[in-house]
This record gives structure tokens, sequence and C-alpha cells, in this order.
């Protein structure tokens, strides 16, 4: 597209930016002081007076990681023995607040009637029998086959993220002001994470968390130990703009699914980038597959691994609307499915 | 405890590290001296003061909390703007989430406000909401804050070339927003 004359001047941008950039009103300082005074600071783990500690624990990291690379690789150690026995069937997704489950290679639909008009943030267990969301600011997971329902917690306002465990037993939920992790049936806690954390996922064993917070891409175990940045951030107390958004592990535990918010304009000038990447489990070996730049494409809700670990789903736009997309884990084989809201989605296993 | 003569002669790096001690009042000095830089950005990048005030409020006290870990002491003004444009990005991607239902008709080429290939201000003003976070930082550092490319790089912690390739791709994703309202 060639840009006609518009006749935007320095003037005007300047004066409209002027415009809306306001003076902040007597009570903001007071509500800062107070606010500062009563969250503590955050010391570095480690001081920076100590480099040869520092480096000490970065070898023993190295060893330790290793270690466990050899012992995976030589099927010592096998992070999930039942992977593999599953094949992909549908993908539940979100339209207009109802959960709909889309067929296998966007053949059939059907509605699912639990759910109309409030609920969003499907995620399912890995065998597909239990099915986790959100319904109005309640925390749901339902017995798929049996239709029982169990309300798990409560966000307080609108969930932003819902994440059951592959294993079915455990549910993260945060409204943007902390998250929980609750056990079914059990009790709640807070999660050490971030309490603005933007997208919780789960490792495949359920030992470990892998989460996004302002450009930022790490993992830590359940009880806060072993934290790892993956992405961004790395050695800076706060990262650039720009980074990953969205993060999966894939079924196998062994790659990451990435969706990246470029902060450059795309090709053509438009406003919105979208990039999907993957990466193995410690952030090495990255590779884009599938990039669209300028073509006015965003996405939420980020990538979902199909339950045989060769596709990957997401929800990003199109000619000015949300739709599914599938994708193979190296890029190829494209497809544009139903159209549905800017939410997560959950891959069932094939019954 | 910090007394005022002290503060008013003191450095923005004493500040700076006094304030990563756990010194409040070096930090309320610090604070005072850039809220309304600040809240400018803030507001501008967003075009609401309620959410500019969340911002703010949120930088600071996450400039606070992760102070100690700061490295080098002079450079708080770009880390704090840095924490301020990241805290923006955030505000404007929930906002673009609950919003779904209103895509169409912020994407759907509505009303033309260009009279002769002339923009007016609310047309210009249309036209900056469809920008990124990161296209409208930008901007809003050269034009609000007649920040140089320099300084923009040095703010945002990238490349001369970069600032300058950045700046000139949110003019014009801007004109084609423009363009595209017509």
């Amino acid at each position: 597209m060639t840009i006609r004359e518009t006749g935007l001047t320095d003037e005007l941008l300047a004066s409209v930016i002027r415009a809306r950039g306001s003076d902040p009103d007597e009570t903001i300082l007071d509500d800062i002081l107070v606010a500062v005074a009563a969250t503590p600071q955050e010391r570095p783990w480690l001081p920076s007076w100590q480099p040869s500690l520092r480096l000490a624990m970065l070898a023993a990291a190295l060893i330790l990681a290793a270690a466990g690379a050899i012992a995976i690789g030589s099927g010592w150690l096998k992070l999930d023995p039942i992977l593999g026995q599953y094949r992909n069937g549908e993908i539940v997704a979100v339209r207009r607040g109802s959960l709909v489950a889309i067929g296998p290679g966007d053949v059939g639909e059907r509605t699912l009637d639990f759910c109309s008009g409030n609920c969003s943030l499907p995620s399912s267990s890995r065998d597909g029998s239990l099915l986790a969301f959100a319904r109005s600011d309640s925390v749901i997971v339902r017995e798929l086959d049996t239709g029982f329902e169990r309300t798990v917690g409560s966000c307080g306002s609108d969930c932003l993220i819902v994440a059951l465990s592959p294993d079915g037993s455990r549910v993260v939920y945060a409204n943007g002001s902390g998250a929980r992790v609750a056990t079914i049936g059990g009790q709640t806690e807070y999660l050490p994470i971030p309490a603005d954390v933007e997208d919780v996922r789960w490792r495949p064993d359920g030992m470990e968390l892998l989460f996004t917070e302002a450009g930022t891409l790490a993992r830590l175990r359940l009880d806060g130990s072993d934290p790892e940045i993956l992405l961004g951030g790395r050695g800076e107390a706060l990262p650039e703009y720009g980074g990953p958004v969205y993060a999966a592990w894939s079924p196998d535990g062994d790659r990451i699914a990435l969706v990246v918010d470029p902060p450059d304009p795309g090709a053509n000038g438009a406003p919105f980038d979208f990039q999907l990447w993957t990466m193995d489990a410690t952030g090495g070996d990255r590779r884009m597959i599938w990039n669209r730049p300028g073509c006015c494409m965003t996405a939420w809700g980020g990538p979902t691994w199909s339950p045989d670990g060769t596709r990957i789903a997401v929800v990003a736009t199109a000619d000015a609307s949300f739709f599914l997309w599938t994708i193979n884990a190296d890029g190829s084989d494209v497809r544009r499915s139903a159209e549905v809201n800017p939410d997560r989605v959950a891959w069932l296993p094939k019954p | 405890m910090t007394n005022a003569s002290e503060l008013a002669t003191a450095h923005d790096g004493d500040l700076v590290a006094r304030a990563g001690r756990g010194d409040v009042d070096a930090f309320e000095a610090l604070v005072t001296a850039r809220l309304g830089r600040v809240f400018r950005l803030a507001s501008a990048i967003l075009g609401s003061e309620a959410d500019a005030h969340d911002v703010v409020q949120d930088s600071f006290v996450a400039a606070w909390r992760h102070l100690p870990a700061l490295r080098d002491d002079a450079k708080f003004d770009a880390w704090l703007t840095k924490v301020v444009v990241n805290r923006c990005r955030d505000v404007l991607r929930r906002r673009r989430r609950s919003r779904e239902v209103e895509l169409t008709d912020a994407w759907g080429h509505e009303s033309a406000d260009l009279v002769g290939g002339v923009a007016d201000a609310e047309a210009v003003n249309a036209a900056f909401e469809r920008l990124s976070s990161a296209q409208r930082a930008l901007l809003v550092m050269h034009h609000l804050n007649r920040a140089s490319v320099v300084d923009i790089a040095r703010q945002l912690g990238i490349p001369e070339g970069t600032a300058k390739w950045r700046l000139h791709a949110a003019r014009t994703a801007l004109e084609r927003a423009l363009e595209e309202d017509r």
C-alpha cells in the first residue's frame, strides 16, 4: 500500500501528544509513598562483590544441567513414560463466552452446553478427562465424561490465568494481583512468582511451572526453588519490552513454544507483529517457525501443543477478527480454522 | 533518615544509592523530581489519566522494590523510563484483551476525519490509539519530551540507529493508520 498525503505535520502530532499527556493530580505522590512504605525492597540473591561464588554456582548449574541432559538423552531418565500414546482430538476454544469443541482437521464443531456466555481460559488434563476454565470469576474443574463439576477457587475479579496441571490434580489461577495454586479438594497457596504474571503453563510432569511476566520467560519449581530465567531480563532487574508474551511446554517436555511480541512495526508499517518460536527447555536452539510481520496480526492466549506434540495451536488475528490457527512444530502446514475469541485453547486427545 | 537540606544538595546518583539502601526520603526526592515527566509520558501513551495513575504508581513501587539490584546508579532514569513503558505495554495488552468485542469497530475503517487530505487532531488521536505501545512510547518521548534520537536510544538502551529507524517506522505507522481511516 502506498501512503497518500495525510497532511500530518510535526506540529499537529506534537499538539495531539501534548494534549494526551496530562499532569498528575495531587494525590498520586501520597499514594506512591504509602505503597512504597508497605513494600520491602528485594535484595539481589547474590551480592555483586562475590564473583567467584557466582562462577562456582554457574559451573555447578552447568554440570547438573549436563548430567540431566545425558540422563534424559540416554533414556535413563524419562520425563513422562506415557507420552506418545495420545492422538490429536478436538480443540476447545472460546466463542462469545461459550466453549466450543472444534474437531480435528476443522471437521465438525459442537458447543459445550455447560458454559454459555461467561466462560474463558480452558485448559485440560493430559488424558482429556478434566477441563478447567473460568466461569465469571469462579475457577471450575469439570469431569467431561460425568459432568461433575467442582469450584476450586475464585479470582475475585476477572480471571487472567487458569491452568490445569497435566495430571488434573492442581490448578493455577490468577487475576493480575497474585497467582495461586489450588489442589483439587485441598488447600490453596500463593505461588512465589510475580503478582502481575501474564501466563502460567505446567511442565508435563507437573514438577515445574513456566511463566511469563513483562517480557521475561522463566521456569521454577512449585515450591519456588531453582528459578531460571530462560529469555529476557537475564542479568537485568527488569527487561526491555518486546520479549516473549506466552509460552507452553511440549508434551514430551523437550521444547517450548512461545509467542513473541516484537517492538518493531511490521514490514508494511502495520501496528502489530506476530512471531511464533520454539526452543529447547533450557532456552537454546531457538527457531522462529512463523513470522507474520505487519499483517495486522496479534495473538492472545498463547500457544497450545497438540497431545501428540506434532502441532501447535494459537489464536491470532486476520482481517480484523480472531481465528484459531494450527501449525506443524517445524513451521510447515499452517492452517486457519474457525473464528473464535482471543483466548487460550485446550487441545484434547482423541478418546 | 535524611534531613531536607542534605536532600536538596544531593546529586541524583547519591539519592539513587541511598534509596537503594532503603532510604525512603531519598526515594521521595527522586519521585518528586520525576513525577510530572513520568505521568505525562504514561498518560500520553495510554490516553487515560486513570490508567496513567495506576501505571505510574506501580512503576515507582516496582522501582523501589528493585532498586537494590540496579548496578549503575547513573542509569536510573533510563531504567525508570523502561519500567513505565513496560507497564504501559501491559495495560494496552490487557485493554485489547478486554475489548475484543470492539475489535471490528476499532479496526473497521470508521469515519474519515481527513478533510481535503489534511488531518485534524481527532483523527490523529484516533490513529494514535491504533499504534503499539512501543510506537506510542517513541513518538511521545520525541514529541512530548522533545527527546533527541540520542536521548531516546539512551533511555531505551538501544543503538542510535535502531532508535532512529524505529522512530521513523512509528511515524510511518501513524500515517498509515490515518490513511486507513479515511
